[in-house]
């Protein structure tokens, strides 16, 4: 069943997967070749000095990437299902619903997941190669909440495009977007670094929660229920 | 003999608006089923209770003995279902669907599947998406029938399907319920294909059953008598029993009725009609399903 | 179906927390005016507070005995902040208090410090420029390394991103000389070239000890401020003045304020009454006579006039008007069982602030109770799946009350 369900969200989204890993990794690679390009005609020390004590982001134009892709991989995994209740193909599957449901969400948030790997990745080679370590850990823990908005839109997007009725559809995308909005809290212009220092496992925990609110409209959909 | 689905009481409602009331029918292991009615009279409202997908306001259904609104993926794999307007992944094609669905099914058979296909002129590579309405049909049909169910249930097949189409899906279905014994549960809106092909059938008005009884014994009892009259134009009729659907013209009028000629016109005298001539009238299914349920 | 009930119960909390964080956002956005905070200086003219309260409708300008003044009065009664303007109407007195009044004293001894409870939570990047204070240039250089006080010292050179191992070598037994326990915790320090010299940064270790620690000709100096056991530094403030006369200050977790004097680092307590650097904010104004402090909280602010021998001379202070004390605090209160919002003024960082209201809102609180009972009701639900629906509303007002809408609650 896995690889079946696996197979299915691959052959639907793989151009999606394709276009958003590519805008992905261009806003990343421009990160490094931003601050490559700002070490070679600012010195270090004077860059290190705007990163540590003025909150320079180098890395801010990732801010709002993850949770566009999170956004966009939902609707464009959940259209075609919800269009023409294809969806009741699937939920028709033998299978126990909830599985269903679980698998295809999870396969989409392992998808996304890869993405934002790859983009943290290059975050950290591009931190670690120009600024000591604490700049590294600085930059994880602000840019931690940047990519749990990309899992939570994902989620809730999912949830509210399975969702039926319309005020409760409504009632999740506000809910979620406060939500997102949420995870770009922060003092200052760019958000301020680290703002999430002591309550980046709330975040987590929250939008992790946010995992279950398909099980919810899922249901919704199967029984019917406006 | 077995019963395979059984409504018993159904009663939805959309919001305030009744769809209908205690709907009862029973579905015989083995046999072919219509449920015929006109656009929005609750085909599909049942057919959504049948697979679960809503909720009755008060009764229930049983599928293959399981109360359809929690199936368990056992029974769901012996239930084929095809969704109005033969919907299916658009964005696979004709292997990539086949080689999704076999995982699922443990009595998966290709052959069939693959021998309805071969008779299309579509490549393997054609993506859903891209074919004609005729063509998904037969995708959305070979799947079925590669997935071996017991009791398959079609919303509306005829919907965009040329007479070509709706004949080679019939006759799909006919060869695959004589042989192997199987169930299938049929809703259309076009009723003159079905004449030859339906063991029972079931006919929906608005909020009431019309009709429910095997298609022969219908096709046997229900008649249409003609006249002529010199009644005023306003009509003298009330619908009874007897006298179950007419049309009023000016000098001549048209009843559907389960009676006997002697009985109609007994009733046509009560009611101060004044016919003459009254006669019993052939008619195709059509005929006869458009004298159940009138025009309008 | 426990992962469809656990959903149930992830949105309905969903709602809850972002309807009180939103809800309470948007309405004060529309009926919020902020309140007018005064400020208070000792005025050397006048001898007592001069008062200045400003707001969209107007500024305020009194005494605590009278009020009434105009902007001109004020001018005058705060010549250490207007010297510059009374200079070129000639409208600066000769002396006061005995003290000859030169517009380059007076600006030679004007400084400010502010102490906001999110200066003291901000925990900058542990990574700081150490100044070389004697290169015998005027202008100060920004170091090529970054130094870091952790598990020993460590400079980095920033352009090639490695440690500079003799220089670190250096410093480490220098600070472990002087009794530096590692590893260090925070560094204060002014990390910025505009200033008239480099008087290094001041280090807390691991045992809440601080250190002042100057490179002098790439040498480490490093002194322990020997602060008291009873003392455990929270917050330092630094300012190189040409005066000389002190460092910074220094705030203990106790909230004690204190001055760390130049070149002895003795430390002097301000008379302060009342600050909590965990709410306050403290903003002192120093002058060629005198130290003014004011403290402002949430609804007070008070000001300590102190001599320059950190003697207290007179205090002041006047209740402040808070969102609650108005008419817009009290419907909130009555609309809102309780308000949550994920960033304070008072903190850099996201956390979870919740306010709870008065009684006040048990009358909302108990109304959204029966218009979930009647919701229910009318979906004709049983008492089993409304009980809880109905008591989210009683508990969480109109929060719940969206919950009770928006979710079915039996199936």
């Amino acid at each position: 069943m896995l690889f079946a369900l696996w197979y299915k969200e691959w052959l639907k989204t793989k151009w999606t997967l394709v276009a958003i890993g590519a805008i992905n990794l261009l806003v990343a690679a421009g990160v490094y070749l931003d601050l490559a390009n700002t070490m070679k005609t600012v010195e270090a020390n004077v860059v290190l000095m705007n990163v540590v004590f003025k909150e320079y982001l180098y890395y801010v134009d990732i801010k709002y990437i993850p949770a566009l892709s999170g956004l966009i991989y939902a609707v464009m995994q959940f259209t075609p299902e919800l269009s023409q209740s294809r969806l009741k193909l699937t939920l028709h599957l033998p299978a126990p619903e909830q599985k269903i449901l679980a698998t295809t969400q999870l396969i989409g948030a392992l998808e996304l997941a890869a993405i934002f790997a790859i983009d943290y990745l290059i975050l950290a080679a591009t931190t670690l190669a120009f600024f000591p370590v604490e700049v590294f850990d600085s930059m994880t823990v602000t840019v931690a909440p940047w990519f749990f908005a990309g899992f939570a839109a994902y989620f809730v997007t999912a949830a509210a495009f399975v969702e039926i009725s319309w005020t409760r559809r409504v009632v999740i995308a506000l809910t979620g977007y406060a939500l997102v909005d949420a995870l770009f809290l922060g003092v200052s212009f760019n958000a301020g670094n680290d703002a999430f220092a002591h309550a980046w496992w709330a975040a987590a925990l929250v939008v992790s929660a946010t995992f279950l609110l398909l099980f919810v409209s899922g249901f919704h959909y199967k029984r019917g229920i406006v | 003999m077995e019963t395979v689905v059984e409504a018993i009481d159904l009663t939805h409602y959309y919001g305030k608006k009744l769809v209908y009331e205690n709907l009862n029918f029973k579905i015989k292991k083995g046999s072919i089923f219509g449920l015929l009615g006109k656009n929005g009279t609750g085909k599909t409202t049942t057919i959504n209770i049948l697979n679960g997908y809503l909720r009755p306001k008060s009764g229930r259904c049983l599928m293959l003995g399981e109360d359809s609104y929690n199936l368990s993926p056992d029974t769901k794999s012996r239930v084929g279902f095809l969704i109005e307007g033969h919907i299916q992944y658009q964005f696979m094609n004709v292997v990539q669907i086949e080689k999704f669905y076999r995982r699922f099914y443990p009595r998966w058979k290709r052959a069939p599947y693959f021998e309805l296909m071969s008779k299309m002129a579509i490549s393997e590579s054609q993506q859903i998406s891209k074919m004609s309405c005729g063509q998904r049909s037969q995708v959305a049909l070979g799947l079925i029938l590669a997935q071996d169910p017991d009791l398959l249930i079609l919303d509306d097949y005829s919907m965009g399907l040329d007479a070509g189409y709706r004949r080679l899906f019939l006759d799909y279905l006919d060869e695959y319920a004589r042989s192997e014994g199987k169930t299938i549960f049929v809703t259309s809106h076009i009723i003159q294909d079905l004449e030859d092909f339906l063991d029972d059938c079931v006919i929906m008005g608005y909020n009431e059953v019309l009709v429910d009884m095997p298609l022969k014994e219908f096709r046997e009892t229900f008649k249409r008598y003609d006249f002529e009259h010199d009644a005023s134009p306003e009509t003298p009729l009330k619908k009874s029993d007897v006298l179950l659907n007419y049309e009023w013209l000016k000098t001549r009028g048209v009843v559907y009725s389960f009676a006997e000629r002697a009985a109609v016109e007994k009733a046509l005298a009560e009611s101060g009609a004044k016919p003459r001539n009254v006669r019993e009238v052939p008619m195709s299914l059509e005929d006869a399903f458009i004298g159940v349920t009138g025009k309008y | 179906m426990i992962l469809r009930r656990l959903g149930k119960t992830v949105l309905a909390a969903l709602v809850v927390l972002f309807a009180a964080a939103a809800l309470p956002d948007i309405y004060w956005e529309l009926f919020y005016t902020p309140p007018k905070e005064p400020r208070a200086f000792y005025s050397p003219t006048v001898n007592d507070f001069a008062i200045i309260k400003g707001g969209v409708d107007g500024t305020l300008y009194y005494t605590p005995d009278e009020d009434g003044f105009d902007g001109d009065w004020f001018e005058e009664a705060v010549p250490f902040l207007t010297y510059r303007q009374l200079v070129s109407e000639g409208k600066l007195p000769d002396t006061l208090h005995g003290v000859a009044m030169d517009p380059k004293a007076i600006r030679d001894n004007n400084f400010t410090f502010a102490v906001k409870p999110r200066y003291v939570r901000k925990e900058l990047i542990p990574l700081f420029p150490l100044f070389e204070s004697q290169s015998g240039r005027v202008r100060l250089d920004m170091p090529e390394d970054y130094c870091r006080i952790a598990d020993r010292v460590e400079f980095v050179h920033a352009a090639r991103n490695e440690v500079i191992e003799e220089k670190s070598v250096k410093f480490t037994e220098a600070l472990a000389e002087a009794g530096f326990a590692f590893p260090g915790k925070r560094t204060f320090g002014n990390f910025n070239t505009r200033k008239p010299f480099d008087a290094g940064v001041f280090a807390v270790d691991a045992d809440d000890k601080v250190f002042h620690i100057i490179q002098a000709k790439g040498e480490p100096i490093v002194a322990d401020l020997k602060i008291p056991d009873d003392l455990t530094p929270v917050y330092i403030a630094t300012r190189e003045m040409e005066l000389r006369e002190f460092y910074g200050i220094l705030v203990g977790e106790d909230s004690r304020v204190f001055m760390i004097s130049y070149d002895d680092y003795k430390l002097i307590e301000l008379p302060l009454e009342g600050f909590n650097w965990r709410t306050d904010e403290l903003s002192m104004r120093g002058d060629i006579l005198f130290r003014t402090v004011n403290i402002i909280k949430k609804d007070e602010v008070s000001a300590f006039a102190i001599d320059r021998d950190y003697e207290l001379i007179d205090a002041y202070s006047e209740p402040m008007e808070t969102k609650y004390d108005r008419a817009s605090g009290t419907v909130a209160e009555a609309l809102f069982p309780f308000q949550i919002r994920f960033l304070t003024a008072n903190d850099p960082y996201v956390g979870f602030h919740a306010r709870l209201s008065g009684p006040i809102a048990l009358i909302l609180m108990t109304l959204s109770a029966v218009v979930a009972f009647f919701v229910y009701r009318k979906r004709g639900a049983p008492m089993k799946y409304a009980a809880p629906g109905i008591a989210l509303a009683f508990l969480t007002g109109v929060f719940g009350l969206i919950v009770v809408a928006a979710i079915p609650d039996f199936e």
